[in-house]
């Protein structure tokens, strides 16, 4: 049986409506702020130049060639195992790269404690928490988890930087940094809470944790995020973080005082951190003395 | 025909000359501009393409860069889109080509697996509603993904990007009327996949 031409037409023009209707697919925030970062400050190509340096070692070889017509250069001295010491160089940037792809990368997220039983979200799919193997190795790109009520998950990267996700908590983890370049942390909290304490290979680097209503910048301290329905409070145990709404907004919140960014946008609220919020860093900190295995 | 493509929508978003020079000379401020405006776009078109999140992501970086490599070569005097689109369709055939794409299909680790995300604009709805319309989109994007490649780059181009079929014919480098071929054929394959939903 065969449709009449204007029934096609009819299904077609459907066709294209429901196509219209449907959402673009919707980007992970955090790989869209790290690529934006890199594509801006221009970091984006030098990043591409150590990978591809490698790959392009005829360019060098081809380099001694004479092409006809081309000034000829004097001889060059043979330099270390009689040969020119330019011949060398592309082994050289490969062995660079191999360093800083392989020595340059930091330590892996690592599972320290999973308290209560049953399924987390990583990724947006639910795994069973005590089964950390099977779910750890999806942290270090960095990855959305979302911890149920009733189980608290511990974390360290090496001697970076230890977090705790509180039970209800949904957040998006940092990928695992670098070494020597691409250093910078970065995570979004939702929802719930996540304690935040930076270890003795810290220095040098820097934490933003993002949240509807503003960031945090961490650059060494010991502090909580909370987000709440319609707020973010940090609280900060020890040394400082720098709170606000956005760039040119920024205040140092000092230990022992909490800041609160509200949806909106009314004034923030600087006070001292609440009794609960101090007690529960305090437990993170006695609970877990050297999270860091030093 | 084939009535006004969803693209033409964006043309409020274009960046100004004076933008575009500063794109040229990499002011950083104005490649903030440029990327603000244009990522969404490049990954959609990206993700469409490739039909999975991590092929996308590798995607819109290998974009990123080429345009910064060569921002001084863009004309301030056009929009950039076209420009654009015809990248990042060239940086998804390179992929398509690679022996490492296939390898990759056969086995989605769990760090690569798309995530399940509400679309946007879900949470201003019911829940019953934002799920429903979730599924409809995943329902859209499994039946443009099954797509044999040649077909859904020109619909992808045409409906989402707003692209004439002339203008697509310049990137993928066939005629114009092969190009109106294209588009009804994937059409006519996507009335047939997505049946249920026409009624």
């Amino acid at each position: 049986m065969t449709r009449e031409p204007n029934d096609i037409a009819a299904r077609e023009a459907r066709v294209r409506e429901v196509l219209r209707a449907s959402n673009a697919p919707a980007p992970d925030p955090a790989f869209r702020e790290r690529l934006r970062q890199a594509f801006v400050s221009g970091e984006i190509e030098s990043r591409a130049a150590a990978a591809e340096a490698p790959a392009r070692p005829g360019v060098h070889a081809r380099a001694g060639g004479r092409r006809e017509g081309a000034r000829v250069r004097a001889p060059a001295r043979p330099g270390i195992f009689g040969v020119r010491w330019w011949l060398w160089a592309p082994v050289a940037a490969a062995a660079a790269v191999i360093v800083l792809t392989f020595a340059g990368r930091g330590p892996s997220w690592e599972v320290r404690a999973v308290e209560g039983q049953g399924s987390i979200t990583v990724r947006g799919r639910a795994v069973a928490a005590g089964d950390a193997s099977a779910w750890a190795g999806a942290l270090d790109r960095g990855a959305k988890l979302a911890v149920p009520e009733g189980m608290t998950v511990d974390l360290v990267q090496g001697g970076i930087v230890a977090v705790r996700v509180m039970p209800g908590t949904d957040v998006t983890l940092p990928r695992r940094t670098n070494r020597w370049f691409a250093r910078e942390l970065t995570a979004q909290v939702r929802g719930g809470e996540l304690l935040v304490r930076t270890g003795p290979d810290f220095p040098g680097r820097e934490m933003i944790v993002e949240t509807p209503e503003g960031r945090t910048e961490i650059t060494g301290t010991m502090v909580s995020i909370v987000r709440g329905d319609g707020f973010t409070c940090v609280c900060v145990l020890e040394g400082v973080a720098h709170v606000g709404y956005g760039a040119g907004d920024m205040d140092p919140v000092p230990a022992g005082r909490r800041k609160v960014l509200f949806a909106d946008r009314r004034p923030a609220l600087l006070d001292a951190i609440e009794p609960h919020h101090e007690a529960g860093l305090r437990e993170y900190g006695e609970e877990e003395a050297d999270p860091f295995g030093r | 025909m084939d009535g006004d493509p969803v693209g033409s929508r964006d043309s409020a978003r274009r960046l100004s000359r004076e933008e575009l020079e500063r794109v040229r000379a990499r002011d950083s401020e104005a490649l903030g501009i440029l990327f603000d405006r244009c990522f969404d776009r490049v990954y959609a078109l990206a993700r469409r393409l490739t039909g999975d999140e991590s092929s996308a992501e590798d995607v819109t970086q290998d974009v990123f860069l080429k345009v910064h490599r060569s921002a001084h070569t863009l004309d301030p005097d056009r929009d950039p889109a076209p420009w654009l689109a015809t990248i990042t369709y060239n940086a998804c055939k390179e992929r398509w080509r690679s022996k490492a794409r296939r390898e990759e299909r056969r086995a989605v680790p769990i760090d690569e697996a798309p995530e399940p995300a509400l679309p946007p604009g879900a949470a201003d709805r019911s829940p019953e509603a934002a799920l429903l319309a979730k599924e409809r989109d995943e329902r859209v994007a499994r039946a443009v993904g099954k797509l044999p490649e040649s077909l859904r780059t020109v619909l992808v181009l045409h409906e989402y990007e707003g692209l004439a079929h002339t203008a697509i014919a310049e990137i993928v480098g066939l005629r114009e009327t092969a190009v109106r071929k294209r588009y009804s054929r994937a059409l006519a394959e996507l009335r047939e996949s997505l049946e249920d939903l026409l009624r």
